[in-house]
């Protein structure tokens, strides 16, 4: 994936090719706690640096979940990209963003890894002009601390003399000794929160309908550090470096390539939230003085305006087509309790969504035989079964599951000194639960755990005066699966080990019998 | 799992259907084992001379230059006992090919089975206590009518397989459905619950190539050393005339040891007085003789060794 960004408008540059490599992960290290947003934050930055962050999408690659195998291979492309791209004669931008875990050392992609060291040299070697990175993780502040530099207070950046820039920019969700955050309030990180608000507008400081590097990170600094200041989890400092020669300034976004502008009059004042409907999300914070005009650029859609007081909220919904610019006045504002808020309702329910397990329901077809071949051979032969079942996976890689399987097969069974074989009609119904561990929910993912089914078999004997006989009993197990997801679509294996205790012929036996299951799926 | 258990055990009170078990099965095979069985219901020879037997068959058996002719006689007499009785239990070993028919607590009925074209065969079978009744019947038609032709009785020892019992074969009620030229019977009463000991009474038998009808008894005791064969007849021993003696045999022999025959004659040309003349004869491994005598210089001069003799004592029938 490819993906750049930033708005390099910068004054002497005719031809600025900007490419963007958007990394979004929820699994870290096995020790840790996946995350619920990081993906969804990287998909909100894609979205912001094709809209406003002058990418061409075809310059802009988003990784989701991807593993270090992945993502190398990206870079590899990449750096071909941006060198031919140079070789044109064009001036190349790369913006790296990664939301996702994190330590001290390196960047987790699940159980692979990328150290801060090979991500470093990774932008370095690039061949890009100017190279940006945007990390939102824990500790990320590693990655500048290890370049020397240190907290960066926001006003010490002052970078609007700044044109014709060559070098990079490594701006951090949080310092190296501090935990990112993701906040249930915003329905994502922080870090991320601010920074997509920025580039849609929020941080334009002096109206030029330009979001710079400067003002961004002074946005996003201000934000993050102030809504995280009475966090049980510590303030949030995102960190800045910066490595530029040159002059001009970086702009990151340009909200005149926005496909729609949302314009607040100078009349409006005090704090303002803009929420998307559509996606459920909120695209944009602002903190208006009334002095000036201030313009968000926005896709096309229906919008919530809030503006926000202790009590309540005033708000007004608004409908911006593509290309249209509209202000606010005249706008319909209603007054609104905060348990009524629309948008908040939106954001949880999109948050539980995102804490909900990831329900799967399948359908398939197998065997079902005893283990044991005397089993099989005196009682009940194999025989073909179809499953119908669901299983919710838990996004700390546990996961449960219920079904149902059902089968039957004719056959015949020998009874030792018989010389004839007897023939007999097996059914067999088995109505489990599951739980167990998987391994992430990508591509490819094995699991495996224990089981306990109830089992209800049936034995017929055609053409014979033998009533039918009848096995009804629990037995645990134990399950393990392999799965294959393309999109929503799980093709698996499912292997079954049952233990069927059960008293037969007097004879205090155990059955072990499986089940063997291909099975197809579709994954909500 | 003991939880699993007790569960499952609890469960089990709620199922539908008779329990899984293989019992009724299991009584299929008691009700068969019931039934004769070919391989305990033989004269089980010495091996060694039966294989000394067929390596020697193109010199002929029982040449009386090499063999004792009441060995060979007693492995003809065998040998044909285990001819008939494996013919009557071909209809045994028919039926154990083919699960019941019809099945009820103490009971079993096997066919109506088309034995041949146009002849049916049925089993039934009852069960009281330890004892098992049979009867084979025989019909030109699946519906009957039925002719009892073969029956029998047994009573289980320690395992049903080994018993007490007798059955017998009508060839009279056998022909009466088959048409063919039979008459008389033929009864086995056995005892295999330790060793095997059969009675083969023939009883105005004439089928094949009889040519009067045959009335004989017969005794077979074995175990897993050796066995005795008790037979009688009349045969033409001392040919000094056409006149047949009456004999009685008994044969004794130890597995790969060797055996010892003892007969005694009357009647016949053995002159008035003689009413006990003996012959023995006794034989090594592989039936060669080593020792033959007889109290009547007519039948045969003594020569050989006595001491070679597996059994030192003259023997008389004690079962027929």
């Amino acid at each position: 994936m490819i993906a750049l960004l930033l708005g390099l408008l910068s004054a002497g540059h005719a031809a600025v090719t900007r490419f963007a490599l958007v990394l979004g992960n929820n699994e870290g290290a096995p020790d840790t706690r996946p995350l619920y947003f990081a993906e969804y934050d990287a998909e909100k930055m894609y979205r912001i640096l094709t809209d406003v962050g002058g990418v061409d999408p075809e310059r802009a690659t988003l990784l989701l979940g991807a593993s270090r195998n992945r993502l190398l291979r990206e870079m590899g492309e990449l750096r071909m990209a941006i060198q031919m791209a140079e070789a044109n004669g064009d001036d190349t931008m790369l913006i790296f963003y990664y939301s996702g875990h994190a330590d001290e050392e390196r960047l987790e992609l699940g159980r692979s890894w990328l150290t801060w060291e090979e991500l470093d040299q990774f932008l370095r070697y690039s061949g890009a002009d100017v190279r940006m990175a945007f990390l939102d993780a824990c500790r990320s502040g590693a990655m500048t601390r290890a370049k020397g530099a240190t907290r960066a207070p926001s006003f010490i950046f002052e970078l609007s003399e700044r044109l014709d820039a060559e070098g990079q920019v490594i701006v951090t969700s949080s310092a190296r000794d501090e935990a990112s955050q993701e906040s249930d309030e915003i329905g994502g990180g922080y870090f991320t929160h601010f920074l997509a608000s920025a580039l849609s507008g929020a941080a334009d400081a002096d109206a030029d309908g330009k979001v710079t590097l400067t003002e961004a990170y002074r946005y996003v600094y201000d934000e993050t550090v102030y809504q995280t200041r009475e966090s049980a989890h510590g303030t949030q400092h995102p960190t800045f470096e910066w490595d530029l020669a040159g002059e001009g300034d970086i702009v990151l976004a340009d909200l005149d390539r926005g496909r729609a502008t949302l314009v607040f009059t100078p009349d409006f004042q005090g704090r303002y939230a803009i929420f998307d409907r559509d996606r459920r999300e909120f695209v944009a914070e602002l903190d208006l003085d009334g002095t000036r005009e201030h313009r968000v650029s926005l896709r096309p859609g229906t919008y919530l305006v809030q503006e926000r007081f202790p009590t309540h909220l005033l708000v007004a919904q608004v409908r911006l087509a593509d290309g249209e610019t509209a202000d606010l006045d005249g706008a319909s504002f209603a007054a609104v309790e905060y348990e009524h808020d629309i948008a908040k309702g939106a954001i949880q329910r999109r948050i539980r969504r995102a804490k909900q397990p990831d329900l799967s329901i399948h359908v398939g077809a197998g065997t079902r035989r005893f283990s044991d071949p005397e089993v099989e051979a005196s009682y009940f032969p194999t025989v073909v079964a179809g499953s119908i079942g669901a299983r919710w996976n838990f996004h700390d890689h546990k996961w449960v599951s219920g079904d149902l399987v059902s089968g039957a097969g004719a056959g015949a069974i020998q009874v030792e000194g018989l010389s004839w074989d007897i023939p007999v009609v097996v059914t067999g119904t088995t109505l489990g639960v599951g739980f167990g561990y998987a391994t992430a929910p990508r591509l490819f993912q094995v699991g495996g755990g224990i089981r306990m089914a109830g089992v209800y078999t049936t034995r017929a004997f055609p053409g014979q005066d033998i009533p039918t006989q009848a096995l009804l009993s629990v037995a645990p197990g134990l399950e393990a699966w392999v799965g294959l997801h393309p999109g929503n679509l799980a093709f698996e294996f499912d292997l079954r080990s049952h233990y069927l205790p059960y008293l037969v012929d007097d004879r205090d036996v155990g059955f072990g019998f499986s089940e063997g299951l291909l099975t197809f799926g579709y994954r909500f | 799992m003991r939880h699993a258990i007790l569960i499952s055990s609890a469960l089990l009170a709620t199922a539908c259907g008779e329990p899984v078990s293989n019992a009724v099965f299991e009584e299929d095979l008691e009700f068969l084992a019931a039934l004769p069985d070919a391989e305990q219901q033989r004269v089980a020879l010495d091996e060694e001379v039966e294989q000394a037997d067929e390596a020697r068959a193109a010199a002929g058996w029982c040449d009386p230059e090499t063999r004792p002719y009441l060995l060979c006689w007693s492995y003809d007499v065998g040998g044909n006992i285990n001819a008939h009785v494996l013919a009557m239990l071909a209809f045994v070993d028919y039926v154990r090919a083919w699960p019941p028919t019809e099945r009820g607590p103490d009971s079993r009925v096997w066919g109506p089975y088309e034995y041949e074209p146009g002849r049916w065969i049925r089993l039934d079978m009852q069960r009281s206590g330890g004892l098992y009744t049979w009867s084979f019947s025989l019909s030109p038609a699946e519906s009957g009518p039925w002719t009892p032709f073969f029956d029998g009785d047994h009573y289980r020892g320690e395992t049903v397989a080994r018993g007490v019992g007798s059955y017998t074969l009508d060839y009279a009620g056998y022909a009466a459905v088959t048409g063919e030229e039979a008459a008389g019977t033929l009864t086995v009463d056995y005892d295999t619950e330790a060793d095997t000991e059969l009675l083969v009474h023939f009883e105005e038998v004439l089928i094949g190539d009889l040519d009067q009808p045959l009335t004989a008894d017969y005794w077979y005791g074995g175990d897993e050393d050796g066995g005795e064969l008790e037979f009688s007849g009349e045969a033409n021993w001392v040919e000094e005339s056409d006149a047949e003696e009456l004999f009685r045999v008994r044969t004794r022999w130890v597995d790969g040891e060797g055996g010892r025959s003892d007969a005694t004659l009357g009647g016949g040309d053995i002159p008035d007085g003689w009413d006990d003349v003996r012959i023995s004869q006794c034989w090594g491994r592989y039936g060669f003789g080593t020792w033959e005598w007889s109290n009547y210089d007519e039948v045969l001069t003594e020569s050989g060794d006595p001491d070679a003799c597996v059994f030192s004592d003259f023997a008389e029938p004690e079962h027929i």
